[in-house]
């Protein structure tokens, strides 16, 4: 028997999404050389280890917003649940309550804002714009006010194991920080392309009324990708208490952009039902190196930000550009019959 | 003597027209009836716009607009009227018809005015519509009538209707005659399209049948009849009328029941009752188009009726359950998953069938290898929706038949669709029925929904009115649609 299996080169290329991806990676290649032309520290084995540092946690906060986006929707809470993570964490640690459960509570609360995120979505239906502008400033508030307006005192010695776990330590030679986002990359990478949820989340962004009609539930699923989304903004937010052993209340900051940015740029589409997590990585990894490189190269943080505004810009142009195109092709092919 | 309309001279637009010759004269309602779909889309767009043509002249008003040497691609003044409204829903009938117009130079609305023009231009129509009213509220048969005043008032060189009985019910369809004949004998020309030639001798003086993007003949009044047209599509005639598909239906119901809808009411349903027996084919005929929506609403299990029960399988309907199928109306549009790819669309409602099925790489491989023989090279293939509506449709059907249902509710599911689709769905349906499935066909029109069909229900005021067996669908008299023999 003649099974159904292609080459894998042509399966590759038959992948969604993929021409945007494998672009994106030569310009993360060009990128990189450029840099590491300027400047020769760039490619040293320091700056290479806190690259990938700096990258981890835009790589976990840019697969919750990928989740999100591939739903058709969009998390503009990310920032405040980063902050909130780090405030709530933080606080607790502070008054002496073990780290572990800190960060036990910590995740349960992050929880709670991702399943009213969820459920005002798709349960109540408020457009994704709204639903999340609205827990974004929940979520700050709740930041600001887990330690009486103040940011907190140093997490203190009781708590180094967990910043060993979050960011200092190493493992095989990396940092943690790093593992941890491949980890939690490769769980939800297998989520999104190898089970019945993840299909759903596809069939959602790409037809909800069809993926409804096909029997999936689209409440639950759509919660399931902020939930993802509040999860992995609550890692990062762990991981930035660990970094700076405190809670500052400004924790995550814009990260909701710096999220979209990695996903958008990475390939996946702002309109819904397309994208892979490799891209996200892509897309964490370039805006990590045009940090990095145009810090190197001396660029003041506005030029920086114009630069990656610039890319955020052109990805979704892009997208929009191929997703027109595909429309205008549709029309024709369907004229034929 | 006739005033011109518009008239192509052999017209060829490879691969889609080839030799189109057609004239139309002021005030006439011609029929354009297409055994298949290729090219008619293509001429739709010629009569619209001054494309390129690879070969042939269009002459509008004896003007010659558009020919193989120079197109100028400028927009002709037509109105295509089909399924999506050219209206604006929330704004009121007069804003439509008087302020969104070209031309219009006013910029202070004087409302009471506008009522008053709106009112003269509905006498002669016997509509009434109370001022201001907006487009939203007005019913699909009101939307069509203000759209042919707007076409009036922008002085359209001619109307184009497009699948109409898709959208409007058979009851509007049957006021809808004299309203074509006041137009008409005001100078508007009609371009009726549709793939039932029955709809079109029913409203045309004269009609082009269309094959292959060739008009294969030309009908004049005293061709219109069955007659002639059986020459013309005798291979559908032949694959519904063999007789071992006759056979299997009007077979004794079994006794248990798939389907139980009791002294249901919800919104303009009032105090349903209707019983499936398992494998029955049952077709409901709403010919007022007023509980279609809120039926199916129901079916998917989104909202529970006012009072009454709905059960499928003796439990209230929930489409998380894979034996319950539902098919809504242009299926292969809605039920198309865009970007996912023609494999993952085919096997969305598998996977209770195949564990661990997105897992698998093998499993699908050989799902793969099984259904390459129906679709060709192309399951991997991205973007479905890019290909033919015969392959999407084939495409939907081939995923309920994977997903083996017990229960199927399908809306419409003949409309707009040609004879070769037709006849290639009439064949789904039948494997179904040999299935053992028990389907519910929703319908406006009834289209080719009979030849599927056990039973017909036929709906008024919300509730069945009177129910007609296989061998009595002969009483029915609709406008559009072919009866089993």
């Amino acid at each position: 028997m003649v099974l159904f299996i292609e080459k894998p080169f042509k399966r590759l290329m038959r992948i969604r999404g993929i021409g945007q991806v494998l672009t994106v990676t030569a310009g993360l290649v060009v990128l990189s050389i450029i840099f590491g032309i300027m400047n020769p520290i760039f490619f040293s084995s320091r700056n290479v280890a806190n690259l990938l540092r700096q990258i981890a946690p835009i790589l976990l906060i840019g697969i919750g917003q990928s989740y999100v986006l591939i739903t058709g929707n969009i998390d503009l809470s990310i920032g405040s649940v980063v902050g909130m993570s780090t405030m709530i964490s933080a606080t607790l640690m502070t008054k002496g309550i073990n780290p572990w459960v800190s960060v036990l509570i910590t995740i349960i609360a992050c929880l709670g804002v991702g399943l009213s995120n969820g459920l005002l979505v798709s349960f109540a239906k408020l457009p994704p714009f709204i639903a999340t502008l609205g827990t974004m400033t929940i979520a700050r508030g709740i930041a600001q006010i887990a330690n009486n307006n103040y940011n907190t005192d140093s997490i203190g010695e009781a708590a180094q194991g967990l910043r060993d776990f979050f960011y200092y330590g190493k493992t095989f030679g990396l940092y943690n920080t790093i593992w941890i986002a491949l980890v939690l990359w490769a769980i939800f990478n297998f989520i999104l392309t190898r089970t019945k949820t993840g299909r759903h989340i596809y069939a959602i962004g790409s037809n909800a009324e069809a993926a409804r009609l096909s029997g999936v539930n689209l409440v639950s699923t759509t919660t399931k990708a902020y939930l993802v989304s509040a999860f992995v903004s609550c890692v990062v937010g762990l991981i930035t208490t660990a970094t700076s052993g405190m809670g500052t209340m400004d924790a995550g900051n814009s990260y909701e952009l710096y999220a979209v940015a990695a996903s958008v740029i990475g390939g996946v589409s702002t309109l819904g039902g397309q994208g892979m997590l490799f891209g996200t990585i892509i897309g964490a990894s370039i805006w990590g190196v045009l940090q990095n490189g145009l810090q190197f190269a001396g660029a003041p943080v506005a030029i920086r930000n114009i630069v990656i505004g610039i890319i955020v810009v052109i990805s979704v142009l892009l997208d929009v550009i191929v997703r027109s195109g595909r429309g205008a092709r549709k029309k024709r092919i369907e004229s034929t019959t | 003597m006739k005033e011109e309309v518009f008239r192509l001279e052999q017209v060829s637009l490879p691969p889609y027209l080839h030799d189109i010759n057609i004239h139309l004269f002021k005030g006439e309602i011609v029929g354009l009836i297409g055994l298949n779909a290729l090219g008619i889309e293509q001429l739709l767009t010629i009569f619209q716009k001054n494309i390129s043509l690879h070969y042939g002249h269009v002459y509008c008003k004896d003007e010659l607009v558009n020919d193989y040497l120079s197109s100028n691609h400028k927009q002709n003044n037509i109105t295509v009227i089909e399924r999506k409204s050219m209206l604006i829903d929330t704004l009121s009938v007069e804003e439509n018809l008087f302020i969104l117009k070209k031309g219009c130079k006013q910029h202070l609305i004087r409302y009471s005015l506008l009522s008053n023009q709106m009112q003269q231009l509905l006498a002669p129509l016997h509509l009434k519509l109370a001022n201001k009213t907006l487009v939203a509220e007005l019913t699909s048969f009101e939307k069509l009538v203000i759209q042919f005043i707007k076409a009036q008032l922008s002085r359209s060189s001619m109307v184009i209707l497009k699948d109409i009985s898709t959208f409007v019910s058979e009851i509007d369809l049957a006021k809808l005659k004299p309203i074509l004949d006041y137009f008409s004998a005001n100078g508007m020309t009609f371009l009726y399209v549709c793939n039932h030639h029955q709809e079109a001798f029913h409203f045309s003086n004269r009609c082009y049948l269309m094959r292959e993007g060739k008009i294969i003949k030309h009908l004049y009044p005293d061709q219109m009849n069955d007659t002639i047209i059986s020459q013309y599509s005798y291979e559908f005639k032949e694959s519904i009328e063999e007789g071992s598909r006759q056979d299997q239906y009007s077979k004794p119901p079994l006794s248990s029941r798939d389907l139980v809808c009791s002294n249901l009411w919800y919104h303009d349903i009032k105090q349903l009752n209707i019983e499936l027996h398992a494998g029955e084919t049952v077709v409901l005929l709403d010919s007022e188009n007023m509980i279609l929506d809120q039926l199916f609403v129901l079916l998917s299990g989104v909202d529970v009726a006012d009072s009454g029960s709905l059960l499928i399988h003796g439990k209230r309907p929930s489409l998380a359950d894979r034996s319950i199928a539902l098919v809504p109306e242009k299926p292969d549009q809605s039920l198309i998953f865009p970007q996912l790819s023609v494999m993952d669309n085919l096997l969305f409602t598998s996977d209770h069938k195949v564990p661990h099925l997105w897992l698998n790489r093998k499993r699908r491989a050989a799902l793969g290898y099984e259904l390459q023989k129906r679709f060709g090279n192309r399951l991997t293939d991205k973007v479905p929706s890019d290909f033919p509506q015969s392959y999407r449709l084939r495409l939907v059907y081939q995923r309920i038949l994977l997903q083996k249902p017990t229960f199927l509710c399908a809306v419409q599911p003949f409309a707009s669709i040609d004879m070769y689709q037709r006849m290639e769905l009439i064949s789904t349906y039948d494997v179904l029925k040999q299935r053992g499935t028990t389907i519910l066909i929703l319908a406006v029109s009834l289209s080719d929904t009979l030849q599927i069909a056990d039973r017909l229900l036929l709906c008024k005021n919300g509730q069945i009115e009177r129910q007609l067996l296989r061998h009595e669908f002969s009483q029915y008299n609709g406008i559009v649609g072919s009866r089993p023999t």
